[in-house]
């Protein structure tokens, strides 16, 4: 039996580039999963936050006309506030209530409902979105479920003293490798075994 | 239906089996008059595995079909794997005489090997009276070997693994080690081929099973 020598240049850089190529599916499962996760978790706040709108819409109903601002635009989840808030408003026929809703000011809902019921008099000042910035629930769990992955499966190809190819078995155990079979049906098997009817 | 790849395994495997013969035991040039006699010949392949259930059986059947093949002579598959109980769809299971009996009689007189296909491929089971005690003595070994070299151009043997081969190991002119990429770890297949003290140039070499999905040559792969 010969010495087993140091690894060949290119051997461990193989077994990198397989974690990837060979466990793209489990990479993919464990990212799906944060994800889902992640969005079951960590749902957008929208019903409290619309429970708060409620009383201040109140507010404005109750005080003088042009005396009250609601800026919904410092609000988080502006869009959904905002829907419910021109919906208030319109049922209450607020003439005095402005609302800004800055961040919100790509919603397709609002546009919606803005055109169902307007409100009244009142004054709604648009500003050109600066975009959400609280990033989607599932990213978060998305990217922690891809890191996962990528651990898990570096550590099933990069962990143990598996031969995982046949230049590693021949490394490994100093002998070449004559033939490598990759893992076959039962039927595949019984094809490969059976003499060839041609002879 | 085989893939062209796959169709592929077996002869590559037998070419380099071959290669290995030619280069390390190549059949000795004889007189004419001499080789009408019916001298042993034949070489001896023996197909084995660092430890039970890394598929030898699979691979020696299909070395076996291949090699049928690939050169000129008579093949025979031998199931002299003592060290576990025959399958439950082989054909020599039930009292068939076999291995066992070539080993302690020395001879194939009697014996009716099952032809394996329209080749030159033949098979032959272990025989009522395998234990894996018979494979550790010599004598009983070259025996059978001898008869069976004195048959066949090539004896393709389905071995024990490396520790329960015996004798087997010394008196074989190629062994092909099967290697289960999901089960078996470098430490344990340098262990058992360290232990097993092939001599050099017996090993021919090896033979990867269940090998993982490959890394494609355009990405550094084999």
């Amino acid at each position: 039996m010969n010495a087993i020598a140091a690894p060949p240049p290119g051997l461990v850089a193989q077994r990198v580039i397989a974690v990837p190529w060979r466990h793209a599916g489990l990479i993919a499962l464990f990212a799906l999963a944060g994800g889902l996760a992640s969005a079951s978790f960590w749902p957008h706040p929208v019903a409290p936050r619309v429970e708060v709108v409620r009383p201040r819409m109140q507010a404005i109903q109750d005080a003088p006309p042009q005396g009250i601002e609601l800026r919904l635009d410092q609000e988080p989840d502006a869009a959904a506030l905002a829907v419910e808030a021109v919906r208030i408003a319109a049922a209450a026929r607020v003439s005095a209530a402005t609302l800004r809703l800055d961040a919100a000011a790509a919603d397709d809902a609002i546009d919606a409902a803005l055109r169902e019921a307007p409100p009244a008099a009142g004054r709604v000042m648009r500003a050109p979105s600066a975009g959400s910035e609280h990033p989607r629930a599932s990213l978060p769990g998305l990217a922690a479920g891809l890191l996962m992955g990528l651990l898990v499966a570096s550590l099933r190809e990069l962990g143990g003293q598996r031969m995982r190819s046949p230049r590693e078995a021949q490394w490994a155990l100093g002998a070449p490798v004559l033939g490598e079979i990759p893992t076959l049906s039962a039927k595949a098997r019984d094809a490969l075994i059976e003499p060839s009817r041609a002879a | 239906m085989k893939t062209r790849q796959e169709a592929l395994l077996f002869p590559r495997i037998g070419r380099g089996v071959l290669e290995h013969l030619e280069r390390h035991a190549p059949v000795p040039a004889r007189p004419p008059a001499e080789a009408e006699a019916a001298l042993p010949a034949g070489r001896v392949v023996l197909v084995s595995s660092t430890r039970a259930g890394e598929g030898k059986s699979f691979v020696a059947q299909g070395l076996a079909a291949a090699l049928a093949e690939q050169q000129d002579g008579d093949v025979i598959w031998v199931d002299a794997a003592f060290d576990r109980p025959p399958a439950d769809n082989d054909i020599f299971r039930r009292g068939a005489a076999g291995l066992s009996e070539i080993m302690t009689l020395g001879s194939l007189q009697g014996l009716a090997p099952a032809g394996a296909g329209p080749g030159r491929l033949w098979r032959i089971g272990r025989g009522v009276l395998a234990q894996p005690a018979l494979l550790q003595r010599p004598g009983a070994v070259a025996k059978g070997l001898a008869a069976l070299r004195a048959g066949f151009a090539l004896v393709v043997l389905d071995a024990p693994s490396l520790e329960g081969c015996g004798a087997l190991l010394a008196q074989a002119d190629a062994c092909v080690v099967v290697v289960d990429s999901r089960r078996t770890s470098r430490g344990d297949a340098r262990q058992a081929l360290a232990e097993a003290r092939l001599a050099p140039g017996r090993l021919a070499g090896l033979v990867l099973n269940h090998r993982p999905r490959p890394v494609p040559r355009w990405l550094g792969g084999d």
